[in-house]
């Protein structure tokens, strides 16, 4: 029954493609041009913009614990993840809280960015917020074994 | 460009998805199965089907045609699946098992049809593909002369009798609907006066649905409204059915609290013959030290607020809660993860210390819910498990939806039973999960003690 479904929808898929990233729509390029990708880690919930603490950093109201640049390969490797929709769960969602662990942030330029909010294990999921007016804030989840949080843990392993 | 998207590119802005979103998530109304008919021509080969839908894996299609002057009838079974891709929404039926119900001509054979309806946000068509090729070649594809959803009005001996033979379970069912509609129509809508089975009087039964509904939180709110609009729904309309009042109390919105949901608990006045019905939808969770199997209810309906003893609800607790207020049937159910959230309990005092239906006959509906007294508590995934939602609603709900109707409706010749509705239901969410790219298991968990007169 699964086959089947694909087949068809492989089909109708060919009919209606389209060129746009059923994600990032037209930006990808935001992403593939980026020279330098920002992973911070961030505090598990994000903090209403009145009590935030104007000593520390914040992005998109998440508390900024630790920020960390990127090998090249690691960064292209990351590039690749994000943009694979393979990466995420389409059209379902789960329902847990969101536990917000990592922040990903691609800028093309200093103010044409798409950040990913990343919540870790027991809660896959990413909000994707961006600079680009047609590029709404989206709420997805992610696979339970996706290449996004897998680099990222294996950076992280000590 | 395709010959298929050309057609949906040209066909009118006022299609209508109606009829099958109906089919899909059976929410228009208590229908307990659903009653379409379809047809459709091919090598000159007028065919009308009519299909009894019961849920994803249970549906099957008379198909009647004539071939050579002799006139055919063919029953195909049908399992079906959603699909989302590139924008576009997919819904198939894939045929099987073909059976000749008139005597087959010597030789003859009968290749099962496929039906395809898709559409997206913009566009949709209201008939669906057809195709008896099961490799979807698209040359083989044809769109359906018409589709539409069949009435219990229509289900006279004529029209039954081009499908079914008059000895047939399934044509004496139909029937059976086709006169409770009349009767209906005729005394105006009198089903609901105190004729039940039992020894209760429904009018002095209330149906309490106490509804938790996390509708404003971002990734699940919407789906959650759903599954709000159709739990309510659905109740309510078993309560006019069997003819019990009915009282609803609901926590959405930004009064999605704890103690909101602790209060509309504590108000409400139970007698001991009322029905009382708990519904929760959205996030939810266990603590890592948690041996409770039932999961914490997330009573935060914004990402700001900080999980906490006050945002924090256990499902267990509302059913002891529930089941506390001493009505005679209680059903508590969850409809929320219960994976481990990565941290351990709050540590402090204890929560609430203080404290018509078309196509359902009537009588089954009675036996659930009148003859019936007892508890159960039903959650939608087991310790460590997520549970999965989408645009048409939680996977659990619908599920749950989908068995109580397949249980209540004429086609089904058990007496009626909340062990079956359970079971169903976990088959139902099963085959939702499998069909699902990139879902995980889903085990709803659950337990019963219902007895019944």
């Amino acid at each position: 029954m699964k086959l089947i479904s694909i087949a068809i929808i492989s089909l109708f898929a060919m009919m209606t493609c389209q060129d746009e990233h059923p994600i990032f729509k037209k930006h990808t390029d935001i992403i593939t041009h980026t020279k330098e990708v920002i992973l911070s880690e961030i505090a598990a919930q994000p903090t209403e913009p009145s009590t935030q603490d104007s000593s520390k950093e914040y992005l998109h109201d998440y508390e900024v614990l630790k920020i960390d640049t990127l090998a090249e390969d690691l960064t292209e490797k990351l590039k690749t993840a994000v943009l694979d929709t393979e990466s995420y769960v389409i059209g379902s969602k789960k329902s847990c809280p969101m536990n917000a662990k990592y922040a990903l942030t691609f800028a093309k330029k200093k103010k044409q960015h798409i950040t990913l909010i990343l919540s870790g294990h027991g809660c896959e999921k990413v909000v994707i917020h961006s600079s680009e007016k047609d590029l709404e804030t989206v709420y997805l989840d992610l696979k339970e074994k996706n290449q996004i949080l897998t680099l990222i843990d294996e950076l992280k392993m000590p | 460009m395709s010959i298929f998207y050309r057609i949906i590119s040209k066909s009118s802005q006022a299609f209508s998805a109606f009829l099958l979103l109906c089919l899909l998530t059976l929410s228009s109304n208590l229908s307990a199965q659903s009653l379409y008919e379809i047809t459709f021509k091919a090598a000159d080969v007028s065919y009308k089907a009519f299909l009894v839908y019961f849920n994803e894996q249970d549906a099957y299609m008379r198909i009647g045609y004539t071939y050579q002057n002799k006139y055919n009838v063919v029953d195909v079974k049908y399992q079906s699946v959603i699909e989302e891709e590139d924008g576009y929404n997919y819904f198939i039926m894939v045929g099987s098992s073909p059976t000749f119900i008139t005597e087959a001509a010597k030789g003859a054979s009968y290749n099962p049809d496929h039906f395809i309806w898709m559409w997206n946000e913009e566009e949709s068509h209201n008939e669906p593909y057809v195709t008896d090729d099961p490799h979807f070649n698209e040359e083989n594809i044809l769109l359906a002369d018409s589709y539409r959803e069949i009435t219990a009005s229509e289900l006279t001996p004529t029209y039954l009798r081009q499908f079914f033979g008059s000895g047939e379970d399934q044509y004496k069912a139909l029937l059976r609907m086709n006169a409770a509609n009349t009767s209906q129509q005729s005394t105006n809508n009198n089903t609901n006066t105190n004729t039940n089975s039992g020894q209760i009087d429904a009018s002095k039964s209330t149906l309490h649905l106490l509804m938790a509904v996390n509708t404003e939180i971002p990734d699940i709110g919407q789906s959650c409204a759903v599954d709000q609009r159709t739990i309510e729904t659905e109740f309510r309309e078993i309560s006019r059915a069997v003819g019990m009042p009915f009282k609803k109390y609901i926590v959405n919105g930004e009064n999605f609290t704890k103690a909101n949901v602790e209060k509309a608990l504590k108000e409400m006045s139970v007698k001991s013959t009322d029905v009382v019905v708990f519904y929760y939808s959205g996030h939810g969770y266990r603590f890592s030290d948690q041996t409770d199997q039932y999961p914490q209810l997330d009573m935060r309906y914004s990402e700001y607020t900080q999980l906490s003893e006050q945002t924090s609800l256990s499902l267990s607790q509302v059913y002891h809660t529930v089941v506390g207020k001493g009505g005679r049937l209680n059903l508590v159910m969850s409809d929320c993860c219960n994976s481990d959230v990565g941290r351990n309990q709050f540590t402090s005092t204890t929560f609430m210390a203080s404290r018509s239906f078309q196509g359902a006959e009537i009588g089954k509906l009675k036996k659930l819910f009148l003859d019936s007294s007892g508890t159960m508590i039903f959650t939608g995934s087991s310790p460590g498990q997520y549970a999965w939602c989408n645009s048409n609603g939680g996977f659990f709900t619908l599920s749950f939806l989908q068995s109580l109707k397949e249980e209540i409706g004429y086609m089904r010749s058990d007496v009626p039973s909340w062990q079956r509705i359970i079971q169903n239901t976990n088959k139902n969410t099963d085959y939702k999960i499998k069909n699902c790219n990139g879902c995980q298991t889903q085990t709803p968990l659950h337990y019963i003690k219902i007895s019944q007169k």
